[in-house]
């Protein structure tokens, strides 16, 4: 059997021409969808990239383990792999968590025994524009959650502070 | 003629025909605000302070935030507005003690921020809106960001 035939059907069965006009509609839909409903892309305006740094927080790392980011080296988004800049400093410093007592009726922010955080700055270059800090495609802004990665390490991180 | 009956795929293409023509109707008619044709009342625009209110925040994200950032509400990109003010005051919480009273204890590192933007708002009849078709609910709660900072908010005030 060929696999279009005379008839310009696959495999005898589907037209080519109708799975074009599916996809050509399909392509619409997206298209109406991302315009129409989600809003437009942001553009960045300014072609020049403006040097900034910003620090992740990484939480809730165990004391036996060594975590050791080399500054100098590139690190990345761990849920897409893009570049988002290379590690300018690295801090490492006791966890903190809140607790509640019950019997004084109040909460307590105390070191947390055998867990450490670690604060990881990051230089890299940014488009600004008025809505936001892009490094790539990744809004850099306190409060973003991007999970870090690099040679030998990953952490589950927020971005907690913005330096332009 | 030979007359043709629908198959499967004349009517799948129909139905996502329909709903591309739908959606662009749709969102043409009610997203973008035609101050002209809409209400029917009076139509007016002033300045004025929205009040958003961010619980549960630590330090880092009062430190962001600057007089004179602007923020956004960052779904529909829609502006909202340039900081006037911002306020930190400590977080609360409630506890149900061992005695079973409910104490109201500030929680240690977090805060309630208060941030005040200077707006335009659109004032009609039924509605207020910002940065265009963007509309003002009291109690509604929004994400709101900077090129600095997100968060989420209510908003607590139109003044």
């Amino acid at each position: 059997m060929k696999v279009i035939d005379r008839k310009a059907r696959l495999f005898g069965k589907v037209s080519v021409i109708d799975i074009l006009i599916i996809v050509v509609l399909l392509a619409a839909l997206f298209f109406v969808y991302t315009y129409f409903v989600k809003g437009t892309p942001e553009v960045v305006m300014n072609e020049e990239k403006e040097a900034i740094e910003f620090v992740v927080e990484v939480k809730n790392i165990h004391n036996d383990i060594e975590v050791k980011p080399t500054i100098g080296q590139p690190i990345y988004n761990s849920n897409n792999n893009t570049y988002i800049g290379e590690i300018a400093d690295v801090s490492i410093l006791p966890d903190e968590v809140i607790l509640t007592d019950y019997e004084s009726g109040e909460f307590r922010l105390i070191e947390e025994e055998g867990q450490k955080r670690m604060l990881i700055t990051v230089s890299a270059d940014a488009d600004l524009t008025d809505r936001y800090t892009l490094v790539g495609s990744e809004k850099i802004r306190v409060g973003q959650q991007l999970n870090v990665k690099g040679k030998g390490f990953a952490g589950f991180s927020y971005i907690v502070e913005v330096r332009k | 003629m030979k007359k043709r009956r629908l198959n499967r795929l004349d009517i799948f293409i129909l139905v996502v025909v329909i709903v591309i023509i739908g959606i662009f109707i749709f969102k043409k008619t009610t997203d973008i605000y035609d101050p002209y044709k809409s209400d029917g009342g009076a139509i007016v625009t002033k300045e004025a302070t929205l009040t958003y209110v961010i619980e549960d925040v630590r330090d880092y994200s009062y430190n962001a935030i600057k007089v004179g950032d602007r923020f956004y509400d960052d779904d529909s990109g829609s502006y909202l507005g340039e900081v006037s003010e911002v306020i930190k005051a400590p977080y609360h919480k409630n506890i149900l003690t061992n005695e079973g009273e409910y104490v109201y204890a500030p929680v240690p590192g977090k805060y309630t921020l208060y941030i005040r933007l200077s707006s335009q708002v659109l004032e009609t009849d039924q509605k207020y809106l910002a940065g265009g078709n963007f509309e003002l609910k009291i109690n509604s709660r929004i994400r709101l960001a900077s090129n600095s900072v997100f968060f989420e908010g209510a908003l607590a005030e139109i003044n």
